[in-house]
Formats: structure tokens, sequence, C-alpha cells
């Protein structure tokens, strides 16, 4: 019986090529997000003032089918200064029947193991061998070299790759749909719930108090999300909170959507908010994201987590 | 059943975790939420080459929830809120392996596909295929009501002389006990082969003590029409058997008194009488002596006592010997009388002789004496007064019957005399290889009260104590059943290959003897329903649960309401039994013995033809001299029969 090739044993003869017994540390590896936080300014797209509104009393939920996309990484190997990182990246979309989530298909999922390094072909090459993607990691001014940033983009791909096909019912996408919505075949079927809030909008004192102040099951009116370099495609959008924040910070609870820029999601804004108000059930915890986190995306999430390799599984690839 | 290009349908997967992995003997496995899987469901495992076979012995379901009150908070305490989506749930089964193919090596259970198994599955995980065509007793169905297997026990390993006995232990009136052992008896009279590789005796005969009411004096009749199910049926045609009563049962009772034919039963129907006569039984003065501890105190039986008593049976039950030592007359005791006259004499010598006689003291001896006496009194229907006994061992047992045996309405005393009577009686012709079928099932209830687990030092527990360790051998199976296993000698339980489970109470299954079941098992067995029980056999490499069809025999009540129990006279007893083994001879024994006086010699033609079946001479039955039958006109005070010269009408 043969082993199976490892990376130990592929790599041995590279005198640069070190395999750490400990990860390596994160700065060399980056972060993947680094922006500080950013303010807009947008034009309000329902009404014409910037308030507060109740949903409606939730009666169910139209979304039937909800994506997101996860990420996992390895940071043991480095190449003279530079760490090469084995990631794992998927993502899929579970549909919900009958109040059971599943996949659909195996076309709605998308995930795979690559390595993230620099431009060294005889290490692109070698990691070819071993039956491994080799993702060029390119050094810019702006960013440095950063695996983590290529990590988080090559997820994103996978997102858009399964999302944008995407033309039934209602698909609920974890995060902004701006890129989700550029070179889709349709729009209006998508809902991004953006759980952070990196991006932040309106920067009057009056305005912000509308967002913070609002309280659990209530919306603010429909705004116009332009379209940027970091968030993609013009979306609507609006805040709304999902639980109360009550002894807890501003943030708390607080979530923003974004609808295709489409009359109609203006029209079904109040619908989709009740939408999602009535997915505050079950409670995600014990996932410390759960007052924004609908159960759902948290199962999308552990669904991609059950098919991540394990670090045992690592261990045997780097020998 | 399923063809051949059915591939079983796939319920499940096997997992493992660092903190709960599978090993060699044990294994977990996950099922889609609506497969038909439970506690003692068997299922195969199928991983590459490897054909993995289990028994599921734990269940669990658990969903993401860390804390109820996150469920509580998620409801906003509305209990009929129904969220869009429900947690993510797994059901979650832990199993034992049966069997492992290709047996080696022992590794752990590899993470495959799980299938429930089907009957083909079921006969290699337990095992049956080896022994089914020669060997196989159904034991009970496995699978679905509506798609029951049957399971087969290995009969060398059930009776001898592989392994032997049977233990059953359930909830007196709950676990169906003996329902079990009835149904597993008409199993084994349908299914034993034998053995073609053993000499002597052949075919297998079993011992049952009816003990409450007419609980077993009906099984010779069918039960009533609706008693069986859809699902007993079904069980029957997967079993292979054809429903109905015991075809050959003996049933025996005690007389009511010595000098009476009547006898003390609830199965006392003329109606019967003509089909299948009850029969009585009585012992002789070595059957009563020997087994006299049993109905001796504690304070009665010291050493001395015992001394004492197995000096007259050795000396003057056995063989005629010297009365005294200084009377040379010799005798040789027949009847108690006989024996009491003998103690008597001995006695009168010990007082004479500073009171002792031959070591025995004269108290000890005056103890035994009043204690011999005494038995007359005490069991008046038991004993013999002319010393003969009279019951299932003036013949050979025969092959596929059932021997009953009636103590019902006897004195708890009374019982354990019998009892212990016929335990010593088959342990004895167990030695000298005289019981007339290779295979002899004794069932025994109440085994707790026989051979505690505290210890017990007399006749019975050393009887039993040897039917189980080395019955086996010698055509001699037990068949033992109680309430409670643990506390039962452990000798005897021990010695039983095969054991089954019924309803246990809680209490019962705390005991330490039962750790070797898992958590959920020892649930199911403290909730199972009649009809069903775990049974463990040596072939089988964990215990199964399996269910069995109710007897199709008359219960206890349904024989008593339709066969009354009515004193019948003892010519219409000889006269229904004359019906039956000859009734074209039955006008000849009206004109011998149709004028009769009651009395011994009447009672001694009965016995006579009590033992007889269908096809013998009943006139062989009938007093007879100078080897002709003749007509008995009355009996003189010693109770000798005045008698005619030989009748010129037969060739008698």
């Amino acid at each position: 019986m043969t082993a199976n090739p490892t990376i130990r044993k592929a790599f041995g003869d590279l005198e640069d090529f070190k395999i750490s017994r400990a990860p390596v540390a994160t700065e060399f590896v980056g972060f993947a997000e680094q922006d500080a936080p950013e303010s807009y300014q947008p034009e309000v797209a329902e009404g014409s003032k910037f308030e507060a509104v109740k949903v409606s009393e939730p009666t169910g939920s139209g979304i039937t089918h909800f994506l997101d996309g996860a990420q996992r990484q390895w940071s043991r190997l480095t190449v003279g200064f530079h760490p090469i990182v084995l990631a794992h990246t998927s993502a899929a979309v579970l549909v919900r029947e009958e109040r059971n989530l599943r996949l659909p298909s195996e076309d709605a999922y998308r995930g795979g193991l690559a390595a993230y390094g620099p431009d060294r072909p005889a290490i692109a090459d070698r990691f070819g061998e071993l039956g491994i993607p080799y993702v060029i990691v390119q050094e810019t001014e702006e960013k440095g070299y950063n695996p983590s940033l290529a990590i988080g983009k090559r997820r994103e791909a996978m997102e858009r790759e399964i999302g944008q096909p995407f033309k039934a019912d209602c698909l609920l996408v974890d995060g902004g749909i701006g890129w989700m919505l550029e070179g889709a075949n349709t729009s209006t079927n998508y809902i991004g719930l953006v759980k952070s809030h990196k991006h932040r909008y309106f920067k009057t004192v009056e305005e912000q108090a509308v967002v913070l102040g609002l309280r659990a099951g209530e919306r603010t009116r429909v705004f116009n999300r332009p379209r940027s370099e970091k968030q993609g495609g013009a979306a609507y959008s609006f805040y709304m909170r999902l639980h109360a924040a009550t002894d807890f910070d501003p943030l708390y609870g607080l979530v923003r959507i974004e609808l295709a820029q489409v009359q109609r999601s203006i029209e079904q804004a109040d619908e989709i908010a009740g939408w999602l108000m009535a997915e505050t059930a079950p409670l995600s915890l014990p996932d410390p994201r759960y007052h924004c986190l609908i159960y759902p995306i948290r199962m999308v999430e552990q669904y991609l987590r059950s098919r991540q390799p394990s670090d045992a599984a690592i261990a045997g690839i780097l020998g | 059943m399923m063809s051949m290009q059915d591939s079983p349908e796939i319920i499940g997967r096997v997992f493992g975790t660092e903190e709960k992995p599978n090993t060699a003997y044990k294994f977990t496995f996950w099922s889609h939420p609506n497969a038909r899987v439970g506690i003692g469901t068997l299922v195969t495992v199928t991983a590459g080459e490897a054909t993995i076979y289990g028994s599921v012995i734990e269940a669990k379901s658990y969903n993401d929830l860390e804390s109820p009150l996150h469920e509580f908070m998620a409801h906003q305490g509305a209990p009929d809120l129904e969220p869009p989506t429900n947690r993510q749930d797994i059901r979650v089964y832990e199993a034992a392996v049966l069997r492992r193919i290709p047996e080696e090596p022992v590794g752990a259970v590899p993470f495959g596909l799980v299938t429930l198994a089907d009957e083909a599955d079921v006969r290699r995980a337990l095992r049956t295929e080896s022994y089914l065509e020669q060997y196989g007793i159904p034991a009970g169905c496995y699978g679905e009501k509506d798609k029951p297997h049957a399971v087969h026990v290995d009969s060398r390993f059930l009776l001898g002389p592989e392994a032997g006995h049977l233990n059953v232990t359930g909830t007196s009136g709950l676990a169906a006990k003996t329902s079990y052992v009835l149904f597993l008896l008409q199993s084994i009279f349908a299914a034993y082969k034998g053995d073609p590789e053993e000499l002597g005796n052949t075919g297998v005969a079993a011992f049952i003590f009816n003990t409450k009411g007419g609980d077993l004096l009906f099984v010779d009749q069918p039960g009533r029409t609706d008693a069986l199910t859809d699902d007993d049926r079904g069980m029957y045609a997967a079993l292979g058997m054809t429903p109905g009563p015991f075809k050959n049962v003996r049933f025996y009772a005690p007389f009511e008194n010595a000098d009476d034919s009547a006898l003390k039963t609830l199965r006392n129907s003329p109606k019967l009488d003509e089909v299948n006569p009850t029969r009585g039984y009585r012992f002789g003065l070595k059957e009563i002596v020997s087994n006299l501890e049993v109905t001796l105190t504690k304070g009665d039986l010291d050493s001395k006592a015992d001394a004492y008593l197995q000096s007259l049976v050795n000396d003057y039950i056995e063989k005629e010997s010297p009365i005294g030592d200084k009377n040379y007359r010799t005798a040789h005791a027949k009847t108690i009388d006989d024996l009491l006259a003998i103690v008597e004499e001995q006695i009168g010598e010990a007082r004479a002789n500073q009171g002792s006689f031959r070591g025995h003291h004269v108290f000890t001896m005056a103890k035994m004496r009043n204690r011999i006496k005494s038995v007359k009194d005490r069991f008046p229907g038991l004993v013999a007064m002319d010393g003969h006994t009279q019951g299932p061992f003036s013949q050979p047992l025969e092959h596929q019957t059932l021997y009953v045996i009636d103590v019902a309405k006897l004195s708890l005393e009374a019982q354990e005399l019998v009892f212990a009577i016929f335990i010593s009686e088959l342990h004895s012709r167990m030695e000298l290889g005289t019981l007339g079928v290779a295979r002899t099932i004794v069932v025994v209830d109440e085994l707790n009260k026989y051979v505690p687990s505290s210890g017990a030092e007399n006749h019975i527990a050393r009887a039993l104590t040897e039917i189980a360790s080395r019955g086996r051998y010698m055509g001699l199976t037990l068949f033992g059943a109680q309430q409670f296993r643990s506390r039962v000698d452990k000798e005897v339980v021990g010695n039983c290959a095969s054991h089954a489970f019924g309803h246990i109470e809680a209490e019962e299954l705390a005991q330490p003897g039962y750790s070797y079941f898992s958590p959920a098992v020892k649930e199911k067995l403290a909730n199972l329903e009649t009809g069903q029980v775990l049974l463990k056999h040596p072939y089988f490499g964990q215990p199964v649960f399996l269910r069995f069809p109710r007897p199709d025999v008359m219960k206890g009540g349904d024989g008593m309401r339709e066969f009354p129990a009515t004193s019948v006279d003892i010519i219409e007893r000889i006269y229904g039994q004359v019906r039956r083994i000859d009734s074209t001879k039955l006008n000849l024994v009206k004109e011998k013995v149709g004028n009769m006086p009651k009395g011994d010699a009447l009672n001694e033609v009965w016995s006579k033809l009590s033992a007889m079946k269908p096809g013998d001479d009943p006139m062989r039955a009938l007093p007879r001299k100078d080897g002709a039958p003749v007509l008995v006109l009355g009996s003189s005070e010693e109770g000798d029969p005045f008698v005619s010269g030989p009748s010129m009408r037969d060739e008698y």
C-alpha cells in the first residue's frame, strides 16, 4: 500500500518552503476586511420623508431559498517571507419545503480547497500535481500581500456563481446583493440581509436617530443605495430591527435589507419586512450574532461547515 | 419477499466522532427521520466487501437547541407559534454488532451505509442458516407486523446436548411467560427432528405443572374462534405452524382421598373424559419418604433426622432388612403402615437400650415417626395406601406429548411435595436413562422459590441444580421461569443457554444482572407488551426482540365454563375411557364392572384403564383370576374382593 502524496513530500526539496507546526501569525496572512467604516448620504425612495414605519404583523414568510458562503483557512505554509494559505471556500443555496431545509441538488453547492500564495510557478505546479488549485495572490501597493482578501473574493465568486442563475421563488442572500444583481438573469427575487454596518447610510443626527431608534418590528422608509466598487450594483435598501435593543448596543438586532432597484421592491418592502420578522424564530442561538442572523442562514452555514475538511484532514494533506 | 433485483432501502449512515468512536462491537448511525428504526431493529451496514449486522440498542434524537430558554424566547412564550423553519434535528442510534462478514479481522465498524435487515439478512445476522434445516426450532417472529420473519433457535442448544435449558423472566400476569412456554413447546413438538447422530431413544416430551385454577387444564382444546388476531395468524404462517391446541396431552391430577377414585381437579367433566380423561396420580412409600424433607420445617429436619429417614429408605423401602439388632425378623415396607410398624419396633428397642438404636436417638426416631404418621392425614390423596405409585411414569413417556400435572387444588405444602417427587423422579430416570424419549422438558415456574440465590440445601434445589448442570447430556431440559431472575441461584441461571425476557419491573431491572443491557433496552423491557420477548441464544451475537403468536388453546376460564367440573362417578369415568380406547368392548366391560362395589378393586380398574391409550385392550384392566377376567361381587373386611369364576361368555 502506498501512502497518499503530501505537501511535505512534494515540497521537501525547496529550501525556502516551510511547514509550520503552528498557524502563521495573522499579520502575515492579512485581514479580510481592512476597510474603515464608510458613510453615505442616500436618497429616500419611498415617500418623501425618512422615518420609521411599523412593520405589519407577520403571518408567515414567503422566502423559499437561502444563500450563504463560508470559508476556512489554514496558514501553516511559508515560502520565503510569504505565507501560503490553504483555504476551503464554499457557497450553497438551501430550499425550504414544509418548514424543513435541504440542498435541492448538488448544483446548489460550490466548494473546494485551494492554496493561495505568491506568484511562484514551481510551487503552483507542485500544488497542481497534488490536485490542489493554486491561486496567485497579487501584491498591490494599496493592499499589500493579502491572501485573506483573495480567499474572500473566491468565496464571493462562488456565491455569485450559484446565486445569479437563480430564477424562481424568493432567495434570501446573506449580505448585500449588489454583485449578485450585476449579471443576474432576473433581479426581483433577491433579498439581501446585511448584518454588518461597515457601510453606514445617512449622515445627519436626525436621520441616524431614526435608524438607531428603530424598535423591534419597525423599519425605515426605503432608500436608494447607489452602485459602488465595493458593493456592486445599485439597490433599494431599508433598515429594520429584528429584536429589541433594550439594554443592548444600538446595533443589536439592526439589519439592512437590500432589494432589487425596481418599483415592485418598494411596494413589497413592508411585506418582506414582515417575512423577516417571522424568520426571527427559531433563534439562532448559540451563535453570538443571533440577533441579526436568521435561523435558515445559520443552517446554510452549518451545512457548509459540514462539508469543510477537518483539521485532521488538512494535517493529512500537509504530511 | 424482496426479489433479487430489489436493493434494500438505505435508511442511514454510520458515523463516529473522536469523543464517541465506533468499536468492533458497537457503532452509531444516523437515519432518515421517517425510517422505521427502533430499539431491537436489526440493521445491516455495508462498506466495501464488509457487511456488519447490528441490533439497535439505543435511540436518541436532538436538535441544535442549546437551552430550552432559547426556544421559549423564540416562541415568545406561545407554544402554538409555528416558526417558518423547523429546527434541524437528527435521529441517532447505537447498535450492537450481531455478526460481521467476513468474520476476520474483528476491526472497528466501518463508516458504511445502513439498511434495514430483510429476512435473508436476519438469518445471516443470527446465523440461523447454518442449523435451520435439521435443528431449527421456531422461537418467534422478527419484523413488521405485516411482514413477520421466522426466527429459529438451534434445538441442540435449546434441548441439548451442546447446551441447553431455557430461562424465562417476566412480571407475573403481564409477561405471558406461560404463553411463551406453551408456544415454544408447540413449536418444539412440531419442528423437533432429533439429532441423527444421537443413539437411543428418540422424540421429545414435556412436563408442566398447573398451579393456578384451570390455566393449563384445557390446552388440548382449541381457543375461542376470535382469540387469534390476524397478526397471530400471520406469525403462525411465517413460522410454518398451524394454529391449534396441543394434540397429545395427558392430564394428571391428585386423588381426593386415599380410598377414593375422585380427582381433585377442575378438569373433571364427562364430556372431556370421553376424549381425553384426566388421570390420577398418587405416590408410593419410597417417593413419599424420600421427599419428606420438603414437608418438614427446618426445626424438624436436622442432620440426625435426615440420617434416620435415609436409613429407613435404604434398609426397609429399597430392600428387606432385619428390623432390629435384637429382633432378627426381616421386613420390607411397602406401605406407610408397614414402615410405622418397623419404626415402632425400633423405638421399643431404643428405649430398652438407653434411648439409642444404631446411633439414632429415640427422640429423633419418635419425631420422625410422628411426621411419617401425619403424612397420611396431611396428604390424604397423595399417599397410595397400597404402596403403588400411580402417574405418568407408569409408562414410558411418549413423543410430542405434553404431561400436565395439576396441583392447583392442593395446599402449598402438598404442591411442594408433588413437585419434589416429580423432579426427583425425572432426575432419577434421567440418571438411569429411562425417560423413554430422547429429550424431556420440565417446565418449572417460580424458580426463585425452589433454587433461590440465597442458597437452599434441599432435595429440590439439588435436583434442579443437577438437572441444570448435567441434564442436557442426559436428555432432561429445564424450562425455568420466574418473576425475579436476580433471586435465582446463579448456577442454575448460568447453565441456561437460552434466556427469554418479557415485561420486567424497573426494580428488578435495576439489579446488577441486567447491566448487560443498554438503558434503552431496559426501558423497553419495562414496557414490553404481552406477546413480545427479548431472546438470548448462543447463536445470536446479541439478544433480539421477538414477537410470538398467542397459543391457540382454550383458556382456563373458558374451559371451566364450557366443561364445568362435576363429580364424575367412577363407573361413568371407566365407561368413558373404554369408549375412547375401544368402544366395541364397552358392553363387555359394563357386564364385568357394572355391579362392582366402590373400593380398591374398582379404583384399580380405573387406574389401569387411565394409563391405556386408544387401541389398547380395555379388558386387560379388569380383575383377573387365573389369567381371566372375573366378576367382582364384593369385598371382605380386609378389602380383598370376592370374585366369581371365569366368565364363559368371552375368550378371556
